[in-house]
């Protein structure tokens, strides 16, 4: 485990009203660097991730017990607000769910919220951040047009742009290249592999082959529970567990 | 085997195309009907001028529908504008911040308020609306009103239809994907500015179709908007006139005064001008529908 961590997870319990999706995790996320959770579908990666940015609680039957500090802060901790831990985190989810509204307005959107209204300010923003996500020389002549007329590929490099001029520390991504076609997906691994000098990068994937050539870090969840977690060259080279060992052949999955 | 198989099947496809053209069909020949009915009075004066004119006596030979198309649209705009806000509240409240339970309790509520046979809703408008207006609401204002009136008939309206257009609203909303509140939620948005600008936004043209619903409801609601409106042949000039909506007129009228030449001739133009109303708001919403729909989604 890192001396210290960006996000750490301390005992953390997820319930989905009884059955129990996490199971006394604690792990810690490096700063700056590329993280994959991996393991089997329904073996809890996207409630872990979930739980980074709150947003389990939507779900009224979700219950959760241990914490999460985020910067040395336990963002489940009393008088914490919410939008405020949000605001750290970009979120990109496996399928882009572009905002009812235009491109621009996509991207200016958590701006906004943040009391920015000055159209000089917000036009230069929009700008950096689909530049950002290398979706500018595609969209800057039709900024005005609705999200929904992009490409699903381009749609998720609007989200991620959307994500970041929220100007978070750490990216989260639930599966994020799994709704892409092949070249869409290596657009968003590139902008990463970029990315991470800037951020802290969390990816969901059950690809084993995305997280080889992704990650830096690997935590491997199995049933809700943490089997291993290291650097990535040791998980992939000499996993500890025999369950990781498995995972990684294939033989389980 | 095979060939009676496709003989089947073709009847089948036949069979239902028939009987989807024969519905449609219907609505034609009701208009036609109408039409051919409505035509000795239209014979009489304009189309035009017959609906701009406000002098109705009958016995004069003097029918004019300003007052009644008047009555419609005053006692349905009203209703709209005491239901439509309420109702766009519930439903997000039902939607996004109800408990699971809540929601459960008050689905059968509504649903039974949309089942409620309207002379119902006609006795409670006459019990308790019109003494509410006479006694409370018009001396408040400084008018002096009867009761019966248009904001009666807009109140009663808007009970009538306020539980269709929850409940439509309500469905809307669930279709909206989780993760669309997610996105939001996950840039820092608190939940209010989620449903504002990006729920609602999403669903708007869905509300529009069911404010359209309402409306329609509306338009063609007979009982309870003649037990409550008041029903004279007037242009009103506020709410707290009586109004004389057209379903009224029809309702009341017709096998009663037949003996009067061109009345039911003129109860026929009535029913036509009623449905052409209903036909025209429909298309016109229809065309804002597809604005919206092309702007936001």
């Amino acid at each position: 485990m890192t001396t210290n961590p960006h996000i750490r997870a301390d005992r953390l319990n997820v319930y989905y009203g009884r059955e129990q999706a996490l199971k006394n995790i604690s792990i810690g996320i490096p700063a700056n660097r590329i993280t994959a959770i991996i393991g089997p579908s329904g073996c809890g990666k996207s409630t872990l991730l979930k739980s980074f940015n709150r947003l389990l609680e939507t779900n009224e039957q979700v219950t959760i017990s241990g914490s999460v500090s985020v910067d040395g802060e336990n963002i489940y901790g009393q008088g914490v607000e919410v939008t405020a831990v949000r605001k750290k985190m970009g979120l990109l989810s496996q399928r882009p769910y572009p905002l009812p509204m235009s491109i621009y307005d996509n991207v200016a959107f958590g701006p906004r919220l943040y009391g920015i209204k000055k159209k000089q300010a917000l036009d230069e923003l929009v700008e950096r951040h689909l530049k950002q996500s290398s979706l500018w020389q595609e969209v800057h002549h039709r900024l005005n047009d609705p999200a929904s007329s992009l490409s699903i590929g381009q749609q998720q490099r609007l989200c991620l742009a959307r994500g970041l001029a929220v100007e978070p520390e750490i990216i989260l991504g639930d599966e994020p290249t799994s709704a892409l076609d092949p070249a869409s997906s290596q657009r968003i691994e590139q902008r990463f592999l970029e990315l991470k000098n800037d951020y802290t990068i969390i990816i969901v994937t059950h690809i084993l082959r995305q997280a080889r050539r992704l990650a830096d870090y690997i935590i491997f969840l199995y049933m809700g529970e943490v089997i291993e977690a290291g650097p990535a060259r040791e998980i992939f080279e000499h996993p500890k567990e025999k369950m990781t060992r498995e995972y990684i052949n294939g033989t389980i999955s | 085997m095979n060939r009676l198989r496709t003989v089947r099947d073709t009847i089948a496809s036949r069979g239902m195309a028939l009987i989807t053209v024969a519905s449609g069909g219907v609505l034609f020949l009701i208009i036609l009907g109408l039409f051919l009915k409505s035509r000795p009075i239209l014979a009489s004066g304009s189309f035009f001028g017959l609906m701009a004119s406000s002098n109705w006596h009958p016995l004069k030979g003097e029918f004019g529908f300003l007052p009644f198309i008047a009555g419609t649209l005053w006692t349905t705009g009203t209703a709209l504008i005491i239901a439509v806000p309420p109702c766009i509240l519930t439903a997000i409240y039902l939607s996004e911040y109800a408990s699971k339970r809540m929601r459960q309790a008050a689905a059968p509520f509504i649903d039974l308020l949309a089942g409620l046979p309207s002379v119902i809703y006609g006795i409670w408008g006459v019990l308790a609306v019109v003494p509410l207006i006479k006694n409370h609401i018009a001396p408040a204002c400084g008018v002096s009103s009867s009761g019966y009136s248009i904001l009666a008939g807009g109140i009663v309206l808007a009970i009538m239809i306020v539980p269709v257009i929850i409940h439509v609203i309500h469905e809307v909303l669930r279709t909206i994907p989780v993760e669309l509140r997610e996105a939001s939620l996950a840039l820092g948005a608190s939940k209010w500015q989620t449903v504002r600008q990006v729920v609602l936004r999403k669903a708007l043209p869905g509300v529009i179709a069911a404010v359209v619903l309402g409306l329609s409801r509306a338009f063609g609601e007979t009982m309870a908007v003649l037990m409550v409106a008041g029903n004279v042949a007037r242009v009103p000039g506020s709410i707290f006139d009586p109004a004389y909506p057209l379903p009224a007129l029809i309702a009341n009228n017709y096998g009663e005064m037949l003996s009067v030449p061109l009345y039911d001739s003129a109860l026929m133009l009535a029913s036509l001008v009623l449905l052409i109303i209903v036909v025209i708001f429909n298309i016109f919403s229809r065309l804002i529908l597809k604005t919206v729909e092309r702007r936001v989604c």
